[in-house]
């Protein structure tokens, strides 16, 4: 269980999220929407543990997060909107960065998420010289090979082909079957069927979406 | 920590090619500029001839035989004799165009062979100009050797006709003068021949070898800064935080490798320059002062390119104060050229002090204190880098 309670953060003097509150369990798939600007990066990056809150707290499982200046990497994973990978280097030594030692998962198990992902044709390939939908994808891995509890993704389909979002949700949705926890952030109308719960952010509040709505209602309320 | 630091070297030997591919534009100009550099102070001597006229009343006897040979002697050659009438002499002298006027009298050979010596005139320009005192006393050093070589002439003569073998006479005489014009006052004896330029006992090679070594260092630094400074994206580091890795893990992941290619530049363009620099030795200290140079090197350009938001930015202030700082040491031009400011300036800036302890190393004069200069700066940069990154982690955290 994620609980997330009274979140507030400001730049400088501009208050971008106040007393954000919210809680997900085991197999949630949370979307979260809004104009852009609004805030919903920040609030992935306070909730992935990149940026410290005003106030409140985030705990996973009833133990707070954060409180280390370390964040375990098999219990909450984040994809940031730009990929954090070194372009010059292959696909396999990006994934080799982030992969950390871990007994959840076999060298088997691994390689399968790999060649789930498609990346098995690409390993020796500079990540520079890959696609942006490829690069999406060797991110997101990055991530999953770690078999994080919880997923944090800032718009994890945005400018991809549908080939390439269809492999991203694929996993998603895989993910979440398996019991792990989603949260990500979207602009695309395709994706809110995805999520077991939708919630707007606006003016730094956090409201839970009508699941009653319809996408365009829903939109409407940017 | 260490897969990090792996991959980052690994991402350096990627771009070992394009690096020193870089390098090698920037240094095209930097040698242009130091061609440039050295033609300023080595200014071609000829210009400096002084100019003086020649009045010559006695050009029907065989003082124009005579003449060349005294124009054309060593202790002449510092200025140039113009022929000229008296009048035309008289006025170029009055302008400054010439230093001085030597009128040579009708019958002056005449008056040596019959002893009545009629003297010569020698106007010289008003006040104490050098030409004119160089001249003057060359005038003077002239006549106590003609009266030597006119009293040897008049010896001759009477030896000759006492043994009636005056038809030798005229082989004779010419032998003498000669003889004596030989020993006329050199130009040597009037000056300190002491060799004194502006790059002091540095042959031009060695003193621009220098220079060009240290802007090749720092091109391949532009490129290897520019390069492993900004690795990727925020995200990247942020992710590495997440993971774990402080700002001081993540900035030694990228000193590491970068020392490790300043330590294997320096060394190789140190070892290619030895056939150039005979003074570049691997002694214990030269070794030492190399690597406290390459560190010097690393903790320069990791702190730019950390204080940069860009590599674009990092690698035009990188460069931009690089070359002010080699300016500042002297590596294009010699201090002589340059404001006294800038010779006291040098000790405190990285660069310069690099350049200062590789030019005692060359000229065979390091010192420890080259050295532990070297060394204080590299602490005070990475001291700097260090405040750096915790400002930098400050920042992205509120």
């Amino acid at each position: 269980m994620l609980q997330v309670e009274h979140i507030s953060f400001s730049y400088r003097k501009k208050q971008v999220l106040r007393d954000v509150c919210f809680t997900a369990k085991e197999g949630d798939f949370i979307g979260i929407i809004g104009k852009n600007g609004c805030g919903k990066s920040t609030l992935l990056s306070v909730l992935a543990g990149v940026r410290r809150p005003a106030g409140g707290s985030v705990s996973f499982e009833n133990t707070p997060l954060y409180t280390k200046a370390s964040v375990p990497a098999e219990t909450v994973g984040y994809v940031p909107q730009l990929n954090p990978l070194l372009p010059e280097l292959s696909v396999r030594d990006n994934l080799k960065l982030w992969l950390r030692d871990s007994e959840l998962s076999t060298k088997e198990e691994t390689e399968h998420l790999y060649e789930q992902m498609g990346l098995m044709d690409y390993f020796r390939t500079p990540v520079g010289k890959l696609s942006e939908g490829m690069k999406k994808r060797v991110s997101i891995t990055s991530v999953l090979q770690n078999h994080p509890k919880l997923l944090i993704l800032d718009e994890p389909s945005a400018a991809l082909d549908l080939p390439c979002k269809e492999i991203i949700h694929e996993q998603l949705l895989s993910f979440s079957r398996k019991g792990g926890i989603i949260l990500f952030t979207t602009h695309e109308e395709a994706e809110f069927s995805l999520c077991t719960t939708l919630y707007i952010l606006k003016d730094g509040i956090l409201v839970r979406a009508d699941d009653t709505q319809d996408k365009h209602a829903l939109i409407q309320q940017f | 920590m260490s897969v990090l630091f792996l991959l980052q070297l690994k991402r350096a030997v990627k771009a070992v090619p394009r690096i020193i591919a870089g390098a090698l534009i920037p240094l095209f100009f930097a040698g242009m500029a130091v061609f440039w550099a050295q033609k300023q102070h080595t200014e071609d001597t000829g210009s400096l001839l002084s100019p003086v006229a020649l009045v010559n009343h006695d050009s029907e006897s065989h003082l124009d035989v005579i003449l060349p040979m005294i124009t054309e002697t060593e202790a002449a050659s510092s200025f140039s004799f113009q022929e000229m009438n008296e009048t035309e002499a008289m006025d170029a002298l009055e302008a400054g165009d010439v230093c001085a006027v030597l009128v040579l009298p009708k019958e002056m050979m005449e008056g040596i062979l019959d002893s009545t010596n009629i003297p010569a005139k020698l106007y010289l320009s008003g006040g104490d100009s050098f030409p004119s005192l160089l001249i003057g006393k060359y005038a003077e050093a002239g006549s106590l050797t003609l009266g030597s070589a006119q009293a040897g002439i008049y010896a001759a003569t009477d030896l000759y006709a006492e043994y009636g073998i005056t038809s030798h006479l005229s082989d004779i005489y010419y032998d003498i003068n000669t003889a004596n014009l030989k020993y006329a006052l050199s130009r040597e004896s009037t000056f300190l021949t002491k060799a004194s330029t502006a790059i002091g006992e540095f042959s031009l090679i060695e003193y621009y070898g220098c220079t060009l070594l240290l802007c090749l260092l720092l091109f391949l630094g532009a490129g290897m800064g520019s390069f492993l400074g900004t690795p990727a994206p925020k995200t990247f580091s942020e992710q590495l935080r997440r993971n774990g890795m402080g700002p001081l893990s993540m900035e030694l992941s990228l000193f590491l490798p970068l020392t490790l290619f300043y330590l294997m530049f320096t060394f190789a363009l140190a070892a290619l320059a030895r056939r150039f620099l005979p003074g570049l030795t691997f002694s214990g200290s030269s070794v030492l002062f190399f690597v406290c140079m390459a560190l010097c090197f690393s903790a320069y350009t990791q702190l730019i390119f950390s204080f940069a938001k860009n590599a674009g930015q990092g690698l035009l202030i990188f460069t931009f104060l690089g070359l002010l700082m080699i300016l500042f040491a002297g590596g294009f031009l010699p201090y002589a050229f340059l404001p006294k400011l800038f010779s006291v300036l040098t000790p405190v800036l990285p660069l310069g002090a690099c350049l200062s302890g590789l030019r005692s190393l060359v000229g065979g004069a390091l010192s420890l204190w080259d050295t532990l200069l070297l060394l204080l700066h590299t602490v005070i940069l990475l001291g700097l880098l260090i405040a750096l990154s915790l400002l930098n982690r400050k920042e992205v955290r509120q």
